[in-house]
């Protein structure tokens, strides 16, 4: 069985603008749809900087009625948790009057399917309370629905915040699953290269040199030697320690690469060549973090020559 | 330019979650499609993958899975954040070169660690496709709905897994294969980014790969097409001009959508069957971006 | 069988720890039109474009290329998005120029770009994923105990750090261009503030958004370019797995091949004299006498002693990061191009206040992930007699 482990990926993601994207979500905010006008006439909404074909850049900007038809629609009748509606609604595009493009954005026909289709004439829905972001349009909706918006005033937005949350259900493969459910027992198993019978720990799903895979198993020691290392005084986002600690490689005796792993005690006390023993969780665990960290052993330092080769 | 050949290929299981990691199924696969020809690792010319940081949730998830390959001593190699295919038409380049003589493409993908059709939806805008909630299925459904079609729109399965492919140039490929599947052509090509200025039923850039291949001019028996909505099938074959007859998608892999391998597994498969002796001349096809937004096209012959 | 390649144009933007007064279509869009003023070129006249960037975590964008096939004229043409870490700036010029040596397109734009401003790098390359200790730290977690592994080793002298940190931010503020335009004393470098033991502020590259783009074409279309070109004497790629017995990370094989493939494609035996110039992928200073090591300019050991001699600084015997390098500017997916193009803009002698004199031939250099990917190239005034 290969274990597995929730992940979420968020991020605020912090984007600038430009003049036109600035001035087009500057506009929603204040209840007003612009598009982009080309050499040739066309006109785009959403703008784009630089023209589908031609590549040119564009900057004229031009006003939009926000009016405009239904040109293709997609039902949604299982609204998600990421979705901007909570009740049926449809994704379209909508050919606005004045512009050669399709905005794409969603129709909210109070959860009836047989009102949202191809040809309807629809108009948006705004927000009272606008920030200069495209869901400053609540939903499009049938032309005798829309109500003009709260008035605010017109000013080009610099940069936009775009949160993106992605959730992950990550599987260890199997041979790292067994890795980690060994340290779970309390023993660090490394896998021998059936080419140059050399020990990997943690052990991959091949020795790295040949690529062919790694099968034998071979406990290695909890004790070992740190050939190098970081103290780490910085911080930043997502960070799980307090600066500062220190990130170690750790020749373990018994295996021939090292092992990444924080040391503890005083930063200032780390030297290459220390060696070092694991200190286990008091609560078994099926991860590397089973090793909270690794402390001096009190033994005398191991000479240079010990360990050079594997920095 | 230099005669190219597929002269090995190979995929993982592909039946849906895999029990493997990126390195377990890079190794499997890299190591069964050097066997098939008799190659080690160092005597590949040039390596290249394709794989997605995205799909994987975490960043460079191809450093990892270079340790399932064999790169040492050092390997020629680079890696594409596309589909394997387009890894593929790299390495292809690369032989022209001469100084090489074999290369090995591979690529991994496994869509079921995240949500795809969520994931799928920062390929879009970046400034009103996400606040906005658009994802993989929104898309492929106002594209059926430009298409005229109504209803819910029918994915391909998706799968999990890896596929690697050997190619050999000129002498080298005959050597490795006494029926290699020669890369008649070649071509990928790019649509404008963004879905509010595109005509939806009209998959330029894959009409324009027919074009430059001159695709009327070849007698097609087999086309292994990448789509991962149903109705795309038809897009696809309108805008390829693909005749009814042709049997598409006839390979096993083919039936599922390996998001990130698919297009070098529809290569695979169309070199498969030159290989094999049940074609002579085949089509292979890649996708990828919102609603096919760029397509690759490979034609396989038994004759460089 | 393979065609020389030229680079006839050259385009980077104004590099900056936030460049929020563009859009990312129009950061990229300032790179791009620079280059194609410089080849005189117009869209239609480009036949594919490669696009190169660091893990797209950076910006939240899932294979950019997609949104940005517009800005980068590349509706109706093949794109390629190149990734190979760090090294993925000199990896995206090396795959373009296949396109051009391999005879299979005449003129292809390649270009490179982060917009690090967009999220935090420290935060992207430091995921808390499951099952791992947290050891992960940014690019200097990785970095700062392989630095302590040369110090070690070569016995350098603190101040070394400092040495090529004032010398590449003193070269900076001769590139309007680089973020970074302020240069430090030594003994300010030797108070700043450690962020990773033994690598301390000053000694780190900055943050950077840019975007870097060259145009590269065969020699034919050459003829035809406004300005001198820069011959393509050689490229090479290698890579190594991150970890494996013995793996020397100090100076790993992977970057000695690189270098001795790139050499002997453009016939160099003896790389310190035969180059009039180096941009060398430095982005925590002591990585510079490690290269040097790493790259066959200093014998094993000795590279610091070039840095203490001022080997490496303007004027010296091989004038190393005249642009300012990663320490001033370092748009991390773009870093590696950057290199590339500077190089390129040398033996062409459009570099500006930063141009060394009489400069024919020079060499570009990335490396990637834990140190494992490499790219490098080596231009020239003329093409490789074949």
């Amino acid at each position: 069985m290969t274990l597995t482990a929730p992940y979420r990926l968020e991020y605020p993601y912090k984007r600038g603008l430009g003049p036109v994207l600035g001035a087009f979500f500057g506009a929603l905010r204040a209840g007003q749809l612009l598009g982009v006008r080309s050499a040739d006439g066309s006109v785009f909404c959403p703008p784009t900087e630089f023209h589908p074909t031609t590549a040119e850049a564009m900057t004229q900007m031009v006003p939009l009625t926000g009016e405009g038809v239904v040109e293709s629609v997609y039902w949604i009748a299982r609204p998600q948790p990421h979705h901007p509606l909570d009740i049926p609604f449809a994704f379209v595009r909508v050919h606005l009057d004045g512009s050669d493009s399709f905005f794409v954005h969603v129709l909210d026909t109070r959860g009836d399917s047989s009102l949202a289709v191809r040809g309807l004439r629809v108009a948006p829905r705004w927000r009272a309370e606008r920030q200069g972001a495209i869901t400053d349009i609540e939903a499009f909706v049938p032309l005798d629905q829309v109500t003009d918006p709260v008035a605010a005033p017109m000013k080009t937005m610099e940069r936009a915040v775009i949160p993106v949350e992605l959730d992950y259900v990550i599987r260890a493969g199997a041979t790292q699953s067994t890795f980690l459910k060994q340290l779970e027992q309390r023993r660090l198993v490394g896998r021998r290269s059936p080419v140059n019978g050399q020990v990997l720990i943690p052990p991959r799903g091949a020795c790295t040199e040949s690529g062919e895979p790694c099968v034998e198993e071979v406990d290695v020691s909890s004790s070992g030697v740190v050939t190098t290392f970081s103290v780490i005084r910085i911080e930043f986002p997502g960070q799980r320690l307090k600066p500062p600690y220190v990130c170690a490689a750790i020749l373990l005796d018994g295996a021939d690469v090292p092992l990444i792993h924080l040391v503890g005690g005083d930063p200032n006390d780390v030297r290459m060549g220390m060696r070092v023993r694991a200190v286990w969780t008091e609560e078994p665990q099926a991860s590397m973090e089973a090793i909270q960290f690794f402390e001096p052993t009190g033994e005398p330092d191991a000479p240079f020559d010990h360990y050079k080769e594997h920095l | 330019m230099r005669p190219v050949a597929v002269v090995a290929f190979t995929h993982s299981e592909l039946d849906g979650q895999s029990v493997w990691d990126d390195v377990e199924l890079t190794q499997k696969v890299c190591s069964a499609v050097r066997k098939q020809v008799g190659l080690t690792q160092n005597d590949i010319g040039f390596t290249v993958s394709g794989s997605s940081d995205f799909l994987s949730g975490r960043p460079f998830s191809f450093v990892s899975a270079l340790d399932g390959v064999g790169a040492f001593p050092p390997i020629q190699e680079s890696h594409v954040e596309m589909d394997g295919a387009f890894a593929l038409y790299e390495a292809w380049v690369r032989l022209q070169h001469g100084d090489i003589d074999t290369a090995l493409v591979y690529a991994f993908g496994q869509a079921s660690l995240g949500d795809l059709n969520r994931v799928l939806g920062l390929q879009m805008d970046p400034y009103w496709a996400a606040p906005l909630g658009l994802d993989e299925e929104a898309v492929a459904g106002l594209q059926a709905a430009a298409q005229g079609l109504s209803g819910a729109v029918q994915r391909v399965p998706l799968s999990d897994g890896a596929a690697a492919i050997i190619l050999a140039a000129g002498d080298r490929a005959l050597e490795l294969n006494e029926q290699p599947a020669w890369i008649r052509g070649i071509e990928h090509r790019m649509d404008c980014g963004e879905l509010s200025q595109r005509d939806l039923t009209q998959l330029n850039s894959a009409h324009a790969c027919a074009k430059a291949l001159d695709l009327s001019q070849y007698r097609i028996e087999q086309a292994e097409l990448h789509f991962n909505f149903e109705q795309q099938r038809d897009l696809l074959q309108e805008s390829l001009q693909l005749s009814g007859d042709i049997p598409i998608n006839v390979g096993a892999s083919s039936q599922v959508d390996t998001y990130m391998v698919s297009g070098l597994l529809r290569i695979g498969e169309a070199a498969q069957a030159v290989m094999n002796g049940s074609a002579s001349t085949t089509l292979a096809h890649a996708s990828a971006g919102p609603a096919m937004q760029q397509n690759l096209l490979c034609v396989l012959g038994a004759k460089p | 069988m393979s065609r020389p390649c030229a680079v006839i144009g050259v385009g980077q933007t104004r590099y900056a720890a936030k460049r929020r007064d563009k859009s990312l279509a129009g950061l990229v869009r300032e790179a791009a039109d620079r280059a194609m003023r410089d080849a005189g070129l117009e869209w239609g006249q480009i036949d594919a474009v490669v696009l190169g960037k660091a893990p797209d975590f950076f910006e939240g964008i899932m294979m950019p290329e997609h949104h940005l096939a517009s800005a980068l004229g590349a509706t109706g043409k093949p794109i390629l998005r190149v990734h190979t870490a760090g090294s993925v700036g000199g990896s995206t010029a090396v795959v373009a120029s296949h396109l051009i040596q391999s005879g299979v397109h005449e003129r292809v734009l390649c270009l490179a770009f982060e917009v690090q401003s967009c999220s935090n790098a420290m935060w992207a390359l430091s995921p808390t994923y499951p099952f791992q200790p947290p050891t992960v730290a940014g690019a200097g977690g990785y970095f700062a105990p392989l630095i302590r592994a040369y110090i070690r080793r070569s016995n350098a002298p603190p101040e070394i750090g400092w040495k090529v940190v004032v010398k590449d931010r003193r070269n900076a503020l001769k590139n309007p261009l680089a973020h970074i335009q302020s240069e430090p004393t030594l003994e300010q470098c030797a108070e700043a503030p450690i962020l990773w033991d033994p690598i301390n502020y000053l000694e780190t590259c900055p943050s950077s958004d840019g975007a870097c783009a060259m145009v590269l074409s065969s020699e034919a279309a050459a003829k035809e370019a406004p300005t001198k070109p820069a011959f393509v004497q050689g490229t090479s790629l290698r890579s190594e797995p991150i970890f494996f017995p013995g793996r020397d990370q100090v100076t790993p094989q992977a970057g000695r091949d690189c270098a001795a493939d790139v050499y002997r494609q453009a016939q160099i035996s003896d790389p310190l004299n035969e180059l009039d110039m180096a941009e060398l992928y430095v982005p925590f200073s002591w990585f510079e006498p490690m290269w040097l090591e790493n790259l066959g300019f200093a014998e094993p050991g000795e590279g610091w002693r070039m840095v203490e001699r001022g080997d490496t600084d303007f004027g010296g015997v091989l004038p190393t990061n005249v642009s300012g390098g990663v320490l001033s500017s370092n748009p991390i997916g773009a870093s590696g191009m950057i290199r590339f193009a500077e190089a390129a803009l040398q033996v062409r002698g459009l570099a500006g206040a930063h141009q060394v004199e009489a400069v024919r031939r020079a060499v570009g250099h990335a490396y990637g992930g834990g140190s494992q990917f490499f790219a490098m190239w080596v231009v020239g005034d003329t093409p490789m007699a074949s």
